[in-house]
């Protein structure tokens, strides 16, 4: 089997492994387009444990300040994040796919394991035995560098989409995460009390959480890197 | 894998607000950064610091008009302050002539902070006329008391300018 047919092979097996994700980042790129959400330009998914901090907070303070549209909007982002922590890991776990998955559904391989098989079973000819042991070496090899090739270049263009979408969907989980908490009369006196009035946004409140949280510590170097987001 | 999360009309509706406001955002910053270049010019901004400028100017604008539109109507209540970028505008009290005023030159500023009516009418008295207009944000007066004196203490001054030059031509 020459390396055409054989990229081939992995391209079927690409296009049925990747379906769903492949659907599921055009509607959402359907969706942003749609409604014209511009992508923001900054990087926002760094930022997402610190609004969910925030969110939390508010919760606490309100908890009927969260609105049906908020709320989903959390539910998709956490959802859109497991997927990217999915294909994150497909990256690492490549070879597991290319055994477990890959290998049962090409026809040659499996013939020529099955054949290796009943030789083995037959126990009359070792030196046969040898040399499809030995073509079938040189055959995972091949595969498995076409197959690592074609599907990691597929995931990692199906992570970049996966972030671009993150990236958006936060930008705006920001912007609507202030605006609900506004409408809250107890969230909004609280903000007051720590001089928020300044304006409602993820910036000061970050500004205003630097004050207060012990210097140096893990959380305080995690938000001064968000900071630098917001600048 | 988990269902995907369906939005619904109301929640479309909430998006499109965003992006709306997202836009206008991006718009008055754009027309913060504008007037800020020429911050120094209007002499009751001066001495106000960029922060507390970006709490107390709201609504700015920048607005071309033609020879012969009226820019303040007499009697009216808006409650915009002027700046001439460039061009010049002509004065009227009661349809008579009373002044004209000149690119650098700010006006209906005692109109809108003390929210009285329009006492005279300013007309666009060249070609083109480019006046930079905002409003005043009271609402933030608590915590940006400092830039408001500030304020005022140069509206007061500018209000004595004035005066002054009444009297010289009243001599």
């Amino acid at each position: 089997m020459d390396k055409k047919t054989i990229s081939l092979v992995v391209k079927k097996f690409n296009d049925i492994y990747f379906k769903n994700i492949h659907q599921i980042v055009e509607k959402n790129f359907d969706f942003i387009d749609s409604l014209g959400l511009p992508a923001p330009k900054q990087n926002y998914l760094f930022t997402y444990d610190y609004l969910t901090y925030v969110y939390d907070i508010f919760v606490r303070i309100d908890n009927k300040f969260v609105s049906h549209t908020l709320n989903k909007l959390k539910r998709d982002i956490d959802n859109l994040q497991e997927l990217l922590q999915i294909h994150e890991d497909i990256n690492k776990e490549y070879e597991e796919i290319f055994d477990e998955k890959f290998l049962p559904k090409s026809q040659l391989f499996t013939y020529m394991t099955q054949k290796l098989e009943q030789l083995k079973e037959q126990d009359n000819n070792p030196k046969e035995v040898h040399t499809l042991q030995h073509h079938l070496k040189e055959l995972k090899k091949v595969y498995l560098a076409l197959f690592k090739n074609d599907f990691i270049k597929e995931n990692r263009y199906i992570l970049k989409n996966l972030k671009e979408i993150l990236n958006t969907k936060i930008y705006y989980f920001d912007k609507l995460l202030w605006i609900e908490a506004q409408k809250s009369y107890t969230i909004n006196t609280k903000l007051k009390k720590i001089n928020m009035i300044k304006g409602y946004e993820s910036k000061m409140y970050l500004l205003e959480i630097l004050e207060v949280i012990m210097p140096y510590s893990q959380k305080y170097k995690y938000f001064e890197k968000c900071l630098k987001v917001y600048k | 894998m988990k269902q995907q999360i369906i939005y619904n009309e109301e929640d479309i509706e909430k998006f499109l607000e965003l992006t709306k406001f997202e836009k206008e955002s991006d718009n008055s910053t754009q027309n913060f950064k504008k007037l800020l270049n020429v911050q120094k010019k209007i002499s009751i901004l001066s001495n106000i610091k960029v922060d507390d400028l970006k709490q107390i100017v709201d609504d700015i604008q920048f607005t071309p008009y033609k020879y012969k539109d009226v820019i303040i109507k007499e009697g009216s209540t808006a409650k915009e302050i002027f700046f001439i970028l460039s061009g010049e505008c002509q004065v009227f009290v009661k349809n008579k002539k009373v002044g004209e005023l000149h690119a650098g030159e700010t006006f209906g500023e005692s109109a809108a902070i003390f929210n009285t009516k329009r006492n005279a009418q300013v007309v666009c008295s060249k070609d083109v006329t480019v006046v930079l207009s905002f409003c005043i944000n009271h609402d933030n007066m608590d915590f940006c008391a400092e830039a408001l004196a500030t304020l005022y203490k140069n509206l007061a001054y500018q209000i004595h300018i004035k005066l002054e030059d009444m009297n010289k031509h009243a001599r």
